[in-house]
């Protein structure tokens, strides 16, 4: 059984690095929301470039490792003499948590636009039609028809890609940001006390992955039609 | 950029990188093998196993896709380093052990991440057997076992292809980060040409288009099992 001191030592050393862990899952969820919109819009596009675009985007980052894209922009950009040269690129990927964030979020929003545009798919044409009869501009039947349906639609499937980037922060340990993994790493490393270390470390995660899914779920519930 | 590539590949990391992909594939193929067991156990469970187990197997699956892969990985290896190196001296093979053990833990850790997934796919598929084929069998007086190799098991693989391929996909990926715990496959061939060479970015995007490339070579063979294994079976959806 755990004993208290070693609980509280595990625990205490593990909480150093919720802090980053939060840091670098929120930030980059937020940013892969924006990339995902973006991304799906533009495969609905009529212009074959744009859409051609957001596909063969999709494809690739849906088609790697996220830590090769990681070691890419981490490792790979910063050789580049250009980003080394230039203040506001050299400070974006000079640093690992920045990087780890910009990796989730590209990676992130990939999957994320397959689930807006499949929402976006799912708006009756019989809605936009109707919308157009009684003369609606372009933008405001996109904001007040079809933005509003498509994402109550996209919501549900929306919720797997947050406990999928609240993981991918993990691999941001593999770019020296002591993460949560990071800490659990070391100490599973030299005190032995692996089997605790990984109980602890992963119901934190539970409750972090958890605590996001209610808030989602509560947003679901706020965006329900009443009839 | 394309002829930095072409010496690295002449500086023989070009054989390196094929052999981490062999090294990819073979732990990829076991640990989603082991994930295929894990999850047609587990959804067998989940439809007609006893309540304590199905609820064992509901806390597995939740587990183990809400924890970080990477977790996982170190808790297998940590876990059983010491264990190992133990038994390695007892049989005297330490070297043998050494070399073998990140290959067990990769392949061990897919399956165990891959199953969790799997069993959700498996139990769908059962699920999609039409009840009346099973009464059909019943009825003419075939024996469970026939009713089991004859019905259930040829259509639960069939409804089980598009959802295996996901699971495929993710485990192919997650493979990458078993290199983080030594295991020489493509990453791990890349990060130590990288270490070498002093040519990151080349190596990782090599990396990236080797896992690029058998991600969609193993989507056409899925595409193709789909259409074989389909053969007079009805479409669904």
């Amino acid at each position: 059984m755990i004993d208290a001191e070693l609980f509280h030592y595990t625990f205490s050393n593990l909480l150093k690095g919720l802090n980053l862990t939060l840091y670098v899952g929120l930030i980059s969820i937020l940013l892969s929301l924006g990339v995902g919109l973006v991304l799906a819009l533009m495969r609905m596009s009529k212009n074959r470039l744009v859409s051609g675009f957001a596909f063969s985007y999709s494809t690739v980052f849906r088609g790697t490792p996220l830590l090769v894209q990681l070691f890419i922009l981490y490792y790979g950009i910063g050789t580049i003499g250009f980003i080394r040269h230039t203040p506001a690129l050299w400070w974006l990927f000079s640093d690992g948590a920045k990087c780890a964030i910009l990796a989730i979020a590209l990676n992130s929003g990939a999957y994320i636009s397959e689930v807006f545009r499949g929402g976006f798919q799912s708006v009756p044409v019989g809605q936009i039609e109707a919308a157009k009869a009684i003369g609606m501009s372009p933008l405001k039947r996109f904001y007040r028809i079809v933005f509003p349906l498509a994402v109550r639609q996209a919501l549900p499937a929306y919720s797997n890609e947050i406990v999928i980037a609240i993981k991918g922060t993990s691999l941001a340990s593999t770019i020296a940001v002591m993460e949560l993994t990071g800490h659990a790493k070391r100490l599973m490393n030299y005190n032995y006390a692996i089997v605790e270390t990984f109980i602890i470390a992963g119901l934190l995660y539970l409750l972090i992955n958890f605590s996001l899914l209610v808030i989602v779920h509560l947003v679901e519930r706020w965006l329900k039609i009443v009839r | 950029m394309l002829d930095t590539i072409i010496r690295i590949l002449q500086e023989g990391w070009g054989w390196m990188l094929l052999r981490g992909t062999g090294m990819t594939l073979l732990v990829s193929i076991l640990g989603m093998a082991l994930g295929v067991v894990i999850g047609i156990t587990g959804a067998s469970i989940k439809t007609n196993g006893p309540l304590v187990l199905r609820w064992l197997v509901s806390i597995y699956t939740t587990i183990t896709r809400s924890i970080p892969e990477l977790l996982i990985i170190y808790l297998l290896f940590f876990g059983t380093s010491q264990a190992v190196s133990d038994l390695g001296a007892l049989l005297n093979w330490q070297e043998g052990m050494n070399r073998w053990f990140p290959l067990m833990v990769g392949v061990l850790a897919i399956g165990i991440i891959s199953g969790s997934y799997s069993v959700e796919v498996f139990r769908g598929a059962l699920k999609a057997i039409p009840e009346g084929q099973i009464e059909a069998a019943k009825a003419i007086g075939m024996p469970a076992y026939k009713r089991l190799f004859r019905i259930t098991v040829p259509q639960m693989f069939w409804y089980a292809l598009p959802g295996s391929n996901n699971v495929w996909q993710t485990a192919l990926k997650d493979t990458a980060l078993i290199s983080l715990v030594g295991l020489v496959e493509i990453m791990r061939a890349a990060v130590l040409g990288a270490a070498a060479t002093r040519e990151p970015l080349a190596l990782y995007l090599l990396a990236g288009i080797l896992f690029f490339i058998i991600g969609m070579a193993s989507q056409g063979v899925f595409v193709l099992a789909e259409r074989y294994f389909g053969r007079g079976m009805r479409a669904v959806s």
